[in-house]
This record gives structure tokens, C-alpha cells and sequence, in this order.
């Protein structure tokens, strides 16, 4: 989200990397991007991804091959 | 290029989901013989002048032990043979449909099956089926072929083979 800061800051690049740069305070701790562990995230794609398998599954093998007779050649 | 752990994992699953779902349809056509319709070998055929045809005689045609042939002509707005008369076949034998039609595109669907086919004047739709339990089903024209396309539709009888009537069996031409 855009801090009055820098939606206020000039465009040009070395006013914007100043402000970037700037220490910020209401940052609590800085990690590194392999210490940033979205789990939560990582468990709704995964839940997703598992609906999709099943339901997927379901509509082949239920809804299209046990909708026979089906065409055999 | 550093890529974030899960995201490596997100990509893998994307790709894992491409090959189940790949996977899949290439088992159901290998092991659960799930095949789709084709077009007859024999190329195409003047719609214009079926007479010259197998389909001159739309019918029942005994061609094995227990394999029928159907040729069936789909044309505005009836199937021959299908609509007012219904077509007959035994349970439980191999039946080879060849559809055409003589004037313009039609389709083939026999509700509650996997049974569907596009039928194109001047090429023979073929498929090969086996009916499993005797009862009737119902087969309606799926794709618009003129103002009364919405009443285009036939009935297949399926009766146990003993009960099946060869005298209504066309002779090989």
C-alpha cells in the first residue's frame, strides 16, 4: 500500500529510491524473502488443488465414462 | 533466477496437474476403450446422389456372429431409419453406425450416452457401440439444420436378442 510518502514523491528515479530507502516506521522486523512463509496461502492453493483433482476425477470417470454405452471405436 | 521455495512448489504442482489430467483421458481411451467418432475409409460420397450408396437402403445389415452395421440418413428433419419406425437392435451386440446426410449439417445424439456424432453431407460418420441392457433410447438432431430442426429426433429400441427380429434385417448388398 502507498504511503502519503510516496504517492507525494517526485518520479524521477533517484528521488524515488531515496524514499525507498528511507527508514520506515512502522516496519517491526525485516525478513528475507526465504524467511517469508505464506503457509495460509500455501494451504488454500493446496485445498484448491485438491478440489480440483477430485472433481476433476469425478466428472471423467463418473459423469463421462459411466454415461455409457459410449462409442467403442 | 532465485525462485521463492513455494513457489517452486506451485509451479510443480501445475505441472503435475497438466500430466494427471493428460493422463487421464489418455487411460480412459487405452483402457476403458473411450473412443471418438471417425470418418468412413472409404472417403467422401456424392450427397447428392446416395442412391449410388450403401445408404440407397437405410437399414439393419448383419455383418458377423453378432455385429450389425446400421446405415442411417439423417436428413430434414428425420432419421431414416429412426424417426416414426424405431430402430431395432439386440442387447449386447457390436453395432457399427455409418450416418450421412443428403442435404445439410446435422448431428447425432443419443440422449443419456456418450453416443454423438456431427453428420456432414458428403462424409459417413462411423462409430462402433455395443447396447449392453435392453430398453429404448431416444436420439435427437444436435445441430440446427433448418426451421423445424427442434423436432428432428428418432427412437432406438434395444431388445433382447432373443426377441430381436432378423426378418427386418437388410441383405448385403
Amino acid at each position: 500500500m502507498a504511503t502519503p510518502q510516496e504517492s507525494n514523491a517526485p518520479t524521477d528515479a533517484p528521488a524515488a529510491e531515496a524514499v525507498m530507502s528511507e527508514e520506515r516506521s512502522d516496519i517491526v522486523r525485516e525478513i528475507s524473502l526465504e524467511e517469508f512463509t505464506p503457509s495460509g496461502t500455501l494451504a488454500v492453493t493446496g485445498a484448491y488443488f485438491l478440489l480440483l483433482l477430485v472433481l476433476y476425477a469425478l466428472m471423467y470417470f463418473v459423469e463421462f465414462a459411466g454415461n455409457g454405452p459410449s462409442i467403442i471405436n | 533466477m532465485h525462485i521463492h521455495r513455494f513457489e517452486k512448489i506451485w509451479i510443480g504442482l501445475s505441472l503435475f496437474l497438466i500430466a494427471v489430467c493428460t493422463g487421464i483421458v489418455i487411460y480412459g481411451f487405452v483402457a476403458l476403450d473411450l473412443k471418438v467418432p471417425g470418418i468412413a475409409d472409404s472417403g467422401t460420397i456424392d450427397p447428392m446422389n446416395l442412391a449410388e450408396t450403401e445408404f440407397a437402403q437405410p437399414g439393419v445389415r448383419k455383418v458377423g456372429e453378432n455385429e450389425y452395421e446400421v446405415y442411417m440418413v439423417a436428413r430434414q428433419f428425420l432419421f431414416l431409419p429412426g424417426t416414426g419406425r424405431p430402430l431395432t437392435l439386440p442387447a449386447g451386440a457390436e453395432v457399427t453406425f455409418h450416418v450421412t446426410s443428403p442435404d445439410v449439417l446435422h448431428g447425432i445424439h443419443v440422449s443419456g450416452t456418450n453416443l454423438n456424432t456431427m453428420v456432414i453431407p458428403g462424409q459417413v460418420a462411423t462409430f462402433k457401440t455395443v447396447f449392453p441392457e435392453a430398453r429404448t433410447y431416444g436420439m435427437i438432431c444436435h445441430e440446427y439444420c433448418g426451421p423445424a430442426h427442434h423436432t428432428m429426433e428418432g427412437l432406438i429400441e434395444i431388445v433382447p436378442p432373443s426377441e430381436f427380429d432378423e426378418t427386418t434385417l437388410l441383405t448385403s448388398r
